[in-house]
């Protein structure tokens, strides 16, 4: 029987943008390095610490593919743990955005990779929760107690976001994002919003401010000569 | 930058609860005489939940009572003596599971479509605002 051999899409698509991206890059100044930068949220650490119940992570990558123009793809996860006397809720999900930052800061030679942005997301999250031990204290008429079973939500919202980024040492970046975020559509819960959607934020609101900080590392593909 | 990137770990502290999460339905006491409204203090007045053993209130004076409604069933009763005499309320409510907030969790929200009474000491009845909360609304007006 004639196997036919599985085209190798992954490595092809790697092929497209990495070409495209030495292309393109060839309009931008001389002397610059440029390859994809991965970056790590590090917002989510302190977090951690002070209340361990959220726990997640977030990886990004993005590059210059034209001038000042900078495509992103950013991928977390998140899980919320929380217990009390009167319930326990946990929130479990998995969230992506794409979309891309704008530099609209000057070129200047001292520090060639800094950059002041503004830019656009389109995020999606899918979760899963579910609440248990629902108590209500009632000291005259007994305790009502329930429980509200798993359910599943898809939310979608875009982000407006703004922020900083400089190198702070050979290919090392660091800096933050102030993220406006609105949330576009989500799946209407029967009885209960989960306490956090993965990636958006608290699950009951229509927008919300959200922060990143993070570290990032640009693998140096191709230098501009 | 760094130093403006750190202002944002800035985290919200752990908060306990302080609201009241049992829903409450007021009843404010009037006269009725001529069309015009009067509150009214009823004097000697003790309320208890029918099947509970401790009072609501016990031989006070009183001119609106508040009444904790249970959130096990879709009604309550409470039995008011007022000196030797005796009536009895009856609440009929539906009931919603609503969360308040992460600190104090869930509460019920109960909306009264029928309410009954006897009629020894009451003359009559109306129902002002059929949405019980935990805050201190007047939900039913007693006439005497």
């Amino acid at each position: 029987m004639f196997i036919q051999p599985k085209p190798k899409i992954s490595g092809c698509f790697f092929s497209s943008v990495l070409l495209l991206f030495v292309m393109l890059s060839g309009y931008s100044q001389e002397g610059r390095t440029f390859g994809p930068r991965i970056g790590i949220d590090l917002a989510r650490i302190p977090p951690y610490f002070m209340n361990p119940e959220k726990q997640g992570f977030e990886l990004s990558v993005d590059a210059e593919l034209l001038t000042n123009f900078y495509p992103v793809f950013e991928i977390g996860k998140s899980r919320l743990t929380f217990e009390s006397e009167n319930y326990e809720h946990y929130c479990n999900g998995s969230y992506f955005r794409v979309g891309f930052d704008y530099n609209i800061l000057a070129y200047y030679s001292e520090i060639p990779y800094d950059m002041g942005f503004i830019g656009l997301r389109y995020g999606y999250s899918g979760l899963t929760y579910r609440t248990d031990n629902i108590t209500i204290q009632d000291k005259y008429w007994g305790n009502f107690t329930s429980s509200i079973p798993e359910a599943e939500m898809d939310a979608h919202w875009l982000e407006i976001t703004g922020g900083l980024r400089t190198e702070i040492f050979s290919n090392f970046f660091m800096g933050w994002t102030v993220r406006g975020k609105f949330m576009l559509n989500k799946t209407e819960p029967a009885l209960l919003y989960p306490y956090e959607i993965a990636g958006y934020g608290k699950g009951n609101k229509k927008s919300i401010l959200g922060v990143s900080f993070s570290v990032y590392y640009k693998i140096p593909v191709y230098k501009n000569k | 930058m760094l130093a403006t990137g750190l202002v944002f770990f800035a985290c919200g502290e752990e908060q306990e609860c302080t609201e009241s999460i049992v829903p409450k339905s007021t009843i404010g006491f009037y006269t009725l005489s001529e069309n015009k409204i009067t509150s009214a203090v009823i004097k000697d007045l003790s309320v208890y939940g029918l099947a509970r053993d401790s009072m609501l209130y016990d031989t006070v004076d009183k001119s609106a009572i508040t009444l904790p409604l249970s959130q096990t069933q879709d009604n309550c009763l409470f039995v008011m003596k007022i000196g030797t005499e005796y009536d009895t309320l009856r609440f009929n409510y539906t009931r919603d599971l609503d969360f308040v907030s992460k600190e104090c969790g869930f509460t019920m929200r109960c909306t009264i479509y029928k309410f009954e009474f006897t009629t020894h000491l009451i003359d009559s009845a109306q129902i002002i605002y059929p949405y019980v909360h935990t805050t201190e609304t007047e939900n039913i007006r007693l006439f005497f």
